[in-house]
């Protein structure tokens, strides 16, 4: 998957995650950039993740990024 | 009913796995719910006025069909260490009050990196199907210790 088609999908859960369908996804951003990214909403962010592109993470992935631009990658190598 | 809540862990679930109980909707559980919500619309309270509208009996609250979905979480899916975070629900038959129905949840999904599972379920009466939909729930000690 081309990876700007990659950052569209991205972009379409975290709207519907966040319910923010002006929200736009950059590889800076991170929780501190959107005030509703709680423990919570982290949760569904990464399970609508896992199921929309069929692949898991592991918990220790998921405690090296740094930003959105690090998990885009993260999903970008399950999906190579 | 079960009176203690089961004790799974992230690895003693597995996708696919099905749990499923029977409950009764009672004219107790109606009156309950009445305190609980305060809702005493017609539909589930007068027998007249439900019938006037096409049902043969006063319908059951919704919400105490979510309520036995709090029981399948609280008690099942996962139990003891449960944290209900999500639900979806699509409503599409009445139960009415006096009649027995069959919650069935299956596990869709297991995410490791979140300690949690979403399931999917679906209420049944006389081969009916009464209600459907999903629900997240976290996992607060991933090793069931």
């Amino acid at each position: 998957m081309e990876r700007t088609d990659l950052i569209d999908r991205i972009n379409a859960i975290f709207r519907e995650v966040f319910d923010d369908d002006g929200l736009v996804v950059t590889p800076e951003m991170t929780a501190d950039d959107i005030e509703e990214w709680d423990s919570l909403s982290h949760i569904r962010l990464i399970v609508a993740h896992e199921i929309k592109f069929g692949v898991k993470f592991k918990t220790i992935e998921l405690n090296g990024l740094k930003n959105v631009g690090n998990f885009i990658d993260l999903l970008k190598s399950k999906l190579d | 009913m079960s009176h203690k809540p089961k004790i799974h862990s992230l690895h003693s679930l597995h996708e696919g796995l099905v749990e499923r109980f029977v409950f009764k909707a009672t004219d107790e559980m109606m009156q309950s719910f009445v305190k609980i919500s305060g809702d005493i619309n017609p539909l589930h309270t007068d027998v007249n006025f439900a019938t006037s509208r096409g049902f043969d009996g006063v319908v059951v609250y919704g919400g105490i069909l979510v309520a036995q979905i709090s029981r399948m979480v609280g008690m099942h899916l996962p139990g003891r260490d449960a944290l209900w975070s999500s639900l979806n629900i699509y409503f599409a038959h009445p139960l009415l009050v006096g009649q027995t129905a069959e919650l069935e949840a299956r596990v869709e999904h297991i995410s490791e990196a979140t300690s949690s599972i979403e399931f999917k379920f679906k209420i049944t009466s006389q081969g009916k199907k009464l209600a459907k939909g999903s629900a997240g729930v976290q996992i607060l000690k991933p090793d069931g210790q």
